[in-house]
């Protein structure tokens, strides 16, 4: 029994392509899991949406130029240089969009990111011939596909957003909680805000490689959701929501090959089961303990809202 | 710095024009407030009060008008500004922690590259002992009550050491003695020279906690002491009415 079991986990270890997603994923998560708590706390989460859809766009013009202008084929560099202009370019829309005050925000955001999925679409559909872009691995990611170069653009895109975060965390931290008290001190804000931005997209698109473009945003957010159920300082959200970003690759990977599914979705669902495991048996802000803490009889007017009053 | 060794204004505000998205928030507001002085911000609701502190820490870029913290243009102001945000305004659920928060005050001098050192979590503790909030430095901010969560952010000011504070709505829904205590808190840091523009509510003690009253309903309709200010044409200027019901009660207590 315990021979299989061991058998079970070291066996994928030998091939490399299992190391390299093994490897991949956790760099992608740990990124993802850091610069997420600053994603939820900012409430960015549906800019993530919006920056992950326009990558199809970029990655396809980056595609296209490198193919076009140097005859490369699937340049890794050159599609992150495409896929980071296109997030610029979505972002620079939804503040266009937003400029009327009757559009809010997260209808611009809603409008811009299928508009620039789709220019993607139509791009890649008229130079069918040209660009060799697998549209479901691009959404639904490939993991088990880790090229080298990719291996080395997460790599390098990880170590870049975590060194920015680490040197300017008092700046990111001041700015997402008290943005006046940010700016009385001579924080630039909106400097601040755009290189968060900038990051995010960076760590998105790497990431896509990955779990792809529908799964990314909860691969961002989700690790980071269930670090802030359990943590009260920042910084240690922050390093839990990485290791909890790196579990649900591990266990993710290794379930998806047990139960032979779909290995970026597999490691979403890991990740959302972490959350709800932890959702319940948080020992501060969890379910059992919100119902252990609250009164037996609740007030009358709770009673109003049945829902609500029954599950709080 | 000592009021006595310059004579420029602490906080000098010339014809300031404020708007969100075409809504004017300020028209053409001008005062300027020497330093060591103790000032109140009074208006009904709406009347641009925070939009003000909001302008003077350059949080909002004002449409016209000039502004000036220590005789030099805000964004460049050499003396430092501490700023205590309106308790509603705050995301309560942030992972921070009390010591965090009051840390943030020494944020303000503290090169980029620089960790905190030992200066600087004295003063840290020096503030929140003064606070008495000495005993909860582990806390997050959540769990703390409005009185405690208020002294925090008085804390983090008093540690920033900064020579001109503001403050907005510090003093809401306290009981009647931790307003006290705080009051004396702001009462001490006047003493030590620093220039305080404190958002009120209250018209019944307004009289007895500032040197100077500004009354604010979009524009500028006073600016001056209480006695002066707090004159029954004056406030109903301001109020635009809406006083009446609490006619007597309220300008009685108010006029000195």
């Amino acid at each position: 029994m315990s021979t299989g079991f061991i058998h079970f986990f070291l066996v994928p270890l030998q091939e490399t392509y299992f190391q390299k997603a093994l490897i991949a994923g956790s760099i992608v998560a740990i990124a993802c899991g850091v610069i997420g708590c600053l994603v939820i706390l900012n409430r960015m989460a549906f800019l993530g949406d919006a920056l992950s859809h326009a990558m199809l766009c970029g990655v396809a013009g980056g595609y296209l130029i490198m193919k076009l202008v140097f005859g490369v084929e699937a340049h890794s560099f050159g599609m992150i240089i495409g896929s980071l202009v296109a997030a610029l370019l979505a972002i620079a829309l939804v503040s266009f969009v937003s400029l009327v005050p009757r559009i809010k925000e997260d209808t611009a955001i809603g409008i811009m990111y299928s508009a620039t999925f789709s220019l993607g679409l139509v791009i890649i559909s008229l130079f069918i011939d040209r660009i060799h872009i697998s549209i479901s691995n691009f959404v639904m990611g490939d993991i088990l596909g880790i090229v080298d170069a990719d291996l080395w653009a997460s790599m390098f895109v990880c170590c870049l957003v975590l060194s920015f975060i680490y040197v300017f965390f008092r700046h990111f931290q001041i700015a997402s909680f008290d943005p006046v008290m940010a700016a009385s001190i001579g924080i630039p804000l909106v400097l601040v805000q755009s290189t968060l931005t900038a990051g995010v997209a960076l760590v998105v698109v790497t990431g896509i490689n990955m779990v792809g473009v529908i799964l990314i945003v909860g691969f961002l957010i989700t690790p980071a959701a269930t670090a802030y159920l359990i943590c009260d300082r920042l910084a240690r959200m922050m390093i839990l929501a990485a290791i909890f970003g790196v579990v649900s690759v591990f266990g993710g990977l290794y379930l998806s090959l047990f139960i032979n599914s779909a290995s970026g979705a597999t490691i979403m669902l890991f990740a959302v089961l972490q959350f709800l495991v932890v959702l319940i048996v948080a020992p501060k802000y969890g379910l059992f303990a919100r119902w252990r803490h609250s009164p037996v009889a609740p007030p009358r007017q709770v009673l109003k809202r049945p829902v609500k009053s029954v599950l709080l | 710095m000592s009021p006595e060794e310059n004579n420029v204004p602490a906080i000098d505000v010339d014809n300031l024009t404020v708007s969100y998205g075409g809504r004017p928030a300020l028209q053409a507001a001008s005062f300027a407030i020497d330093p060591g002085l103790m000032v109140g911000v009074i208006g009904p609701n709406g009347a641009g009060k925070s939009t003000l502190i909001k302008a003077l820490v350059g949080f909002v870029k004002p449409d016209s008008g000039d502004i000036r913290i220590c005789g030099v243009p805000a964004h460049r102001a050499k003396c430092s500004v501490a700023y205590v945000p309106q308790r509603g305004t705050l995301d309560w659920d942030f992972p921070v922690t009390v010591e965090d928060v009051v840390m943030m005050g020494r944020y303000a001098k503290l090169r980029w590259w620089r960790s905190p050192e030992a200066t600087d979590k004295s003063a840290v503790r020096a503030a929140m002992d003064t606070l008495g909030i000495g005993n909860l430095p582990d806390r997050p901010i959540g769990e703390l009550s409005g009185g405690q969560q208020q002294r925090v952010f008085l804390a983090r000011a008093l540690a920033q050491d900064a020579e001109v504070l503001l403050l907005d709505e510090p003093l809401a829904g306290l009981d009647a003695a931790t307003e006290k205590e705080l009051v004396k808190v702001l009462a001490r840091a006047r003493v030590e020279g620093r220039t305080l523009l404190v958002v009120h509510h209250d018209l019944a003690t307004a009289g007895d906690y500032f040197d100077r009253i500004i009354l604010l309903n979009q524009k500028l309709f006073g600016y001056g002491t209480p006695q002066r200010m707090l004159q029954p044409d004056m406030l109903r200027r301001v109020y635009e009415d809406k006083l009446k019901p609490f006619k007597h009660t309220i300008w009685e207590a108010a006029v000195p």
